[in-house]
């Protein structure tokens, strides 16, 4: 019988778990042969970057093909590494996402040279490094693996920030990201120890099982002490995860991290980092909420309703002020956390009201206009960030006052920057617009519960008038200004020109290309349906 | 005399407020990182005695073994980047990090 | 119970006064003249020089981040060693059925008297796995050591002066024992 056990165990592993796990291993195997190129001094034969691209490429292909067995099975869901990870077409759907943003940033690393050939392993080794984790916490079913995934995906983060060597902004950005980033992890973890003891497990898609089992009155309250003890490891978990989206009270770090570490890394943290914190969120709160947890939970989403509104309120005021371009961004940044929060507020919302089970389609809109959001925002973020780490090679600076006359001088990257910017406002027809339309159409939807989704709403659409602002006086520093006369000439290579045109050609097509928009959207909508039928077979 | 479980729980949340003491009001940022690892601490203190007492079981201290192994790739990275810091400013005062603001 | 904390608080209490009254003795009868050298820090009758605030050699920290890291890795052996060599124990033939019991019981950790046996081929099997498991651990963890040996982070008289030469600005490379971490991690 022992024995038995021990052959299953081996079977599922080498068979179904590590087959499940191949693009993260794919990386994992990269590192190492990184590693080890350097170790016998073959970085002439084979250079860091190259390796690099070919790893992401590879973990690109793996990713797709499994992106192809699932979804060929509608409602595909299964534990593996021993119930420690899931498989359903949301995690296959941040592995490919974040697969194709690593092979996307390191060509872009790869053109702008930003770790020279000494630093190029232990550059790559920490971007892939990174990424890794941020698969995992995609994946995660286990309140280990999520902590895991947070930290495996912050530690080689605070290392990139600093990657800069010899520069005081640099270091500075490091201190500060991994002061409160340790913090963070920390008062975290605490949350998790208080949630795995007092329900007496880690597995996530157990949570709303047992939540229902220690409220003894089947209904969980504040009353009773265990469920007190629960609710606080929620908010603290909670506030681990506020911190890698960088909401309201937790965002210090933001635009000093992004402003001290190169473009490049502000690129990656922006995008993949909210995307992978964004997966671990909704797998959270779906695991989470059941029938005996329905009131504690929709007070989560209105409170996560307030927090989206102070946050992009905040990101949007902020952004204002500022003349240099990444810290522009990151604040931006900051104000899109709280508009792809608002989708999990109304999930949450919607999700924990007595009318769920009528709303079905719904609830499954709000987590697809999120996924729809993060693909979007992959481009036009990158996009942004991309131009600014070109202009910077060529003009040696970042402030917005340097882009004077862009748009005649250089019209692709002109051009592309406008197409980014526009499309992060929300304007048709860029990609950027559809997607807000989604999670702000959700949003009205759950106002017919609670009259705060209607507030939400509303502060949404003027954030997004706010917003046009500022990014419009960085297109008039570009189109409408003229370039002095004794600036460097910004003339770039073809390669270059073909990155940031192919970056901003898919901003404008996820809008206004219907085959290409449509499909991510019915992707987006099957991704979001698997991780609410895990938690429905599972219950 | 057995002790019971809320006697661990209270050494577990002695150790995190300590711990967040120490991070809010030390400006030394070895000493933040200090309270860190009494945060995480506090944290293991709390699984280890969970997984004695309830259906957690040896998962709990699974938990902490790794826990303990992150915590110390964390701070070893930490103090790497402390390290780093005080190269560019000959202090490791977190107060003195304040040219990056707006 | 009570004759313990009897015990302990008469013992505590007679330490406390005869600690305390000799200190409010001496402060009552002691004149008070202060003077320079009098408060002056006392170091073996010499001169105090500087503060006792000095500042190591930043190569310590090196050597502390990269030793941390390797040193905790090891923690995940011990889970390991158990099982390992329980499971090896087991693989014997020759072992006796109560000792196999025992040895049983206390791998799947049941309550003694528990029916259930680990056959020698299956235990043969767990040791097995485990050492491959361990022996791709350690493998990825042995890269890492050499990578940053290659680099020259271990080197006690590194070549600071070397770098030093070559690029007057960076004086402690920090991004080699960052590496490390993200990967032994």
């Amino acid at each position: 019988m022992f024995s038995q056990l021990i052959q299953n165990l081996i079977d599922h592993t080498v068979e179904t778990s590590l087959g499940y796990f191949q693009a993260e291993l794919w990386l994992c195997g990269t590192i190492v042969v990184l590693l080890l190129a350097r170790l016998f001094s073959l970085d002439r034969l084979l250079p860091g970057n190259v390796l690099a691209l070919a790893g992401s490429v590879t973990a690109v292909f793996a990713a797709w093909s499994q992106l192809e067995t699932v979804q060929a099975e509608p409602g595909f869901s299964e534990t593996f590494f021993t119930g420690l990870m899931i498989q359903d077409l949301f995690s296959v759907y941040f592995r490919l996402f974040l697969a194709l943003f690593l092979v996307l940033t390191v060509a872009l690393t790869i053109l702008s040279g930003i770790p020279d050939g000494e630093d190029a392993p232990d550059f790559y080794t920490l971007l892939l490094g990174a990424t890794i984790g941020m698969m995992i916490m995609a994946g995660a079913n286990n309140l280990l693996m999520l902590f895991i995934g947070v930290e495996m995906a912050s530690v080689p983060s605070y290392a990139m920030v600093g990657f800069l060597k010899g520069r005081r902004t640099s270091s500075e950005a490091a201190l500060k990201y991994v002061v409160y980033g340790a913090g963070a992890a920390g008062v975290m973890l605490y949350g998790i120890s208080l949630i795995a003891g007092v329900l007496g497990t880690g597995d996530m898609s157990l949570l709303a099982d047992r939540i229902r089992i220690v409220a003894e009155g089947g209904v969980a309250g504040l009353g009773d002490a265990e469920v007190r003890l629960v609710v606080l490891g929620v908010m603290l978990v909670l506030v681990g995860l506020a911190f890698k989206l960088s909401l309201v009270p937790f965002h210090f770090w933001c635009p000093d991290a992004f402003e001290g570490a190169s473009a490049e890394v502000g690129g990656f943290l922006s995008v993949a980092s909210k995307a992978g914190a964004f997966a671990l969120l909704v797998r959270f709160a779906v695991s989470l909420s059941g029938p005996s947890s329905a009131a504690l939970m929709s007070a989560f989403g209105i409170g996560l309703g307030v927090i989206a509104m102070v946050t992009m309120t905040f990101g949007n005021l902020a952004a204002y002020g500022q003349s240099n371009m990444k810290r522009l961004l990151a604040y931006s940044t900051i104000a899109h956390a709280g508009y792809m929060l608002m989708a999990v507020s109304a999930m949450l919302v919607m999700q924990n009201s007595p009318q769920a089970g009528a709303l079905g389609q719904e609830i499954n809109a709000c987590i697809g206009g999120l996924l729809y959001y993060l693909a979007v925002y992959l481009f036009m973020n990158l996009g942004a960030f991309a131009v600014v780490a070109l202009i910077r090679n060529y003009t040696f600076t970042e402030e917005i006052s340097s882009y004077a006359g862009l748009g005649r001088q250089n019209p692709v990257l002109a051009v592309c920057m406008l197409f980014c910017l526009v499309s992060l406002v929300g304007i048709p027809p860029f990609g950027g617009f559809f997607a807000k339309l989604m999670i702000f159409g959700s949003v009205y939807k759950a106002g017919d519960l609670h009259w705060s989704m209607y507030l939400l709403l509303a502060v949404g659409g003027l954030n997004t008038v706010f917003s046009l602002v500022y990014y419009l006086r960085v297109l008039k520093v570009m189109f409408i200004e003229e370039r002095p006369a004794d600036s460097r000439p910004i003339r770039l290579p073809s390669l270059e020109r073909a990155y940031v045109s192919l970056l901003g050609a898919f901003v404008l097509l996820l809008g206004c290309a219907p085959l290409l928009a449509d499909g991510l959207t019915l992707l987006a909508g099957e991704a979001a349906n698997s991780v609410f039928s895990a938690a429905v077979t599972s219950r | 005399m057995q002790p019971s479980l809320s006697g661990y729980l209270l050494i577990g949340a002695v150790l995190f407020t300590c711990g967040v003491v120490c991070m809010a009001t030390r400006r030394n940022a070895i000493g933040v990182l200090m309270g860190v690892e009494l945060v995480l601490n506090g944290a293991n203190v709390n699984l280890v005695a969970f997984s004695r007492y309830t259906t957690l079981g040896i998962d709990g201290q699974i938990y902490s073994l790794f826990i303990i192994v992150l915590a110390a790739a964390e701070a070893a990275l930490a103090l790497a980047i402390a390290l780093n810091f005080y190269n560019n400013h000959l202090t490791i005062d977190v107060d003195k990090a304040s040219s990056l603001k707006g | 119970m009570t004759d313990l904390v009897g015990h302990l608080v008469l013992f505590g209490g007679g330490a406390a006064v005869l600690l305390m009254l000799p200190l409010l003795i001496g402060k009552l009868v002691r004149p008070h003249l202060p003077t320079p050298q009098k408060d002056a820090i006392y170091e073996c009758g010499e001169p105090a020089i500087g503060s006792s605030y000095i500042q190591f050699d930043l190569r310590f920290y090196v050597v502390a981040l990269l030793f941390i890291i390797f040193d905790v890795e090891v923690a995940f052996f011990f889970p390991w060693a158990v099982v390992y060599g329980s499971a090896l124990q087991l693989a014997d033939p020759r072992l006796s059925d109560a000792a196999r019991q025992e040895l049983s019981n206390r791998l799947l950790s049941e309550p003694a008297g528990s029916e259930t046996v680990i056959s020698p081929e299956a235990a043969w099997q767990l040791g097995l796995t485990g050492f491959v498991d361990i022996l791709i651990f350690f493998a990825v963890l042995l890269v890492g050591f050499a990578y940053v040996w290659k680099r020259g982070d271990l080197d006690w008289i590194r070549a600071v002066t070397r770098r030093a030469h070559q690029a007057p600005d960076q004086t402690v490379p920090t991004s080699g024992h960052t590496t490390t971490v993200s990967t032994s991690a």
